[in-house]
């Protein structure tokens, strides 16, 4: 499956650098208020996070498909109320046709609803926004420790049917 | 019946009030968000900046941004406190202008959701009148709800005041497609023409889906 | 034998080739496989004018052969297979990554037209 290919082909690249010199986490925000979204990328990027910003949820899916399968974003940081499509709507999209990028949930209420069913959908986490900028890059971190988890278990998968 | 009419129009009352309050702390979160990250980043740029460190003009810029989104934030605030003292006294002197102001404001984000746009026309010398402010913010209220639940993406809901014989006319209008599927409006089982009546006031409809709500002008208080 | 070849990918065997087949014989240069390398193989190889994708594919490689496809050969123009949805909620999901949208069960006179356009669209580009 030249998809697997692809998984195998970032799998090796990642595990075969060291600690020192490990790609940056990639990243996507998407969210309504630019202002915001902004000044949180720019935040990001003095980490030494790669980040891109849309500004509503089909720039975001616009965004993924335009982009090699190899330079998608780790993660996606999404704020849950925007006019057009919905937060929810867009990790929906997102957990169907690109499930490799975990997606950080940003929300100003803590509607039970509203988690209830990100989390159902596949949900890496949920945030209340104002965010902390600290436990931010914690869950990125450890959404990306996640992602590299499950493509390392999908390329050991297939060795055994290839 | 009586009974009933009340307890709808206590309903819808509540509900409306609620509405604004969680729309209002909406907005005035993403502000406080907005702020917040510009508070953060001036941190980050003191202490991880390093090469990348800001000169003095830069920062001063940063800062007179964050005293901006305090000014929009403190704006709204204002709005939902005069909101909020309209329901001091069951009925005062009032602007119906500034009044629709501040109900355009605080809904301003529930047309943005929607993406349809507000616009307003405000007539000019409009005579103070003496009614229940509340009130008349509830009904025309609902008429928006309504309007914002029947129309599709990118209609126009048009706000319009003026002076007619003897009376103030508020008008609502709606332009564009309508949607596909209507949902209920909040005020459905209330009857804004009986509430209306009530303090002296009519409303009617209009073919192309437009409503006009009017009160006959009234003696301020001691006037 | 028509302008433009047409590629079917499905992993659905019979489908592919028997459509691939009833094409031919309509005088189209028609090819089907079945997976999403084999996709990616025939599209470096003979960059066809039209893809027909499905993409209820197993795991996600019918998005992957779609973005592969815009990223190696962006002239080529996809139409998209499904058992479930519409254009619009094609639209809403994958934007303007496609030309044109079937329903499976296809039917093959319509499929023929949406080819058709396809590969005027394909000329005309």
């Amino acid at each position: 499956m030249a998809a697997t290919r692809v998984h195998q082909r970032l799998a090796e690249r990642r595990q075969s650098e060291s600690v020192s010199t490990r790609k940056d986490i990639k990243v996507l925000l998407v969210d309504d208020e630019q202002a915001f979204v902004d000044t949180l990328a720019m935040r990001l990027r003095m980490r030494n996070l790669e980040v891109d910003t849309v500004y509503d949820g089909s720039q975001a899916l616009a965004f993924l498909m335009d982009l090699p399968v190899e330079d998608e974003p780790d993660a996606m940081v999404l704020d849950l109320k925007m006019p057009d499509m919905s937060g929810l709507e867009v990790l929906r999209r997102v957990k169907k046709y690109y499930p490799r990028v975990e997606v950080i949930m940003l929300t100003g209420h803590g509607s039970d609803s509203d988690a209830d069913e990100a989390q159902r959908v596949g949900v890496f986490d949920f945030l209340k926004k104002p965010v902390d900028i600290d436990t931010l890059m914690g869950r990125i971190r450890e959404a990306h420790r996640v992602k590299l988890e499950k493509a390392a278990a999908r390329v050991s998968g297939d060795d055994s049917t290839t | 019946m009586e009974q009933n009419r009340e307890k709808d129009l206590r309903v819808a009352q509540t509900t409306f009030v609620g509405r604004i309050i969680a729309s209002f702390t909406h907005e005035l979160r993403n502000y406080l968000a907005i702020i917040g990250e510009s508070a953060g980043l001036q941190q980050d740029m003191i202490s991880l900046g390093g090469k990348s460190k800001l000169d003095a003009s830069e920062y001063l810029k940063f800062l007179k941004d964050i005293e901006a989104e305090v000014r929009r934030a403190l704006k709204l605030i204002t709005y939902l406190n005069r909101y909020a003292h309209r329901m001091d006294f069951e009925t005062s002197d009032f602007s119906v202008n500034e009044a629709m102001e501040e109900l355009a404001a605080l809904v301003s984000r529930l047309a943005y959701l929607k993406k349809i746009s507000l616009e307003r026309e405000f007539g000019p010398d409009i005579p103070i009148i003496h009614t229940s402010p509340a009130l008349i913010q509830l009904v025309v209220y609902c008429l928006f709800d309504q309007m914002l639940k029947s129309m599709s993406r990118n209609s126009t809901i048009t706000l319009k005041t003026e002076a007619v014989s003897g009376a103030v006319a508020i008008s609502l209008t709606p332009r564009g497609t309508p949607a596909e599927a209507a949902e209920e409006g909040m005020c459905s089982g209330t009857e804004l023409e009986q509430v209306l009546q009530s303090i002296g006031g009519t409303m009617t409809r209009q073919s192309d889906g437009a409503a006009t709500v009017q009160l006959p002008f009234t003696k301020p208080a001691g006037g | 034998m028509k302008q433009g070849k047409v590629l079917i990918v499905d992993d659905e065997k019979e489908f592919a080739a028997a459509l691939a087949e009833r094409l031919r014989i309509r005088s189209y240069d028609a090819l089907a496989v079945f997976d999403a390398e084999e996709a990616i193989q025939a599209v470096l190889r003979d960059a066809p004018a039209v893809m027909v994708l499905d993409v209820r594919m197993p795991g996600i490689s019918g998005v992957d052969v779609l973005r592969a496809v815009k990223q190696i050969a962006p002239r080529t123009v996809v139409i998209i297979l499904s058992g479930h949805g519409s254009v619009d909620s094609f639209r809403k999901d994958l934007g303007n990554a496609f030309f044109d949208f079937a329903l499976k069960p296809v039917d093959i006179d319509d499929l023929r037209q949406k080819i058709d356009k396809a590969l005027q669209a394909y000329e005309a580009a």
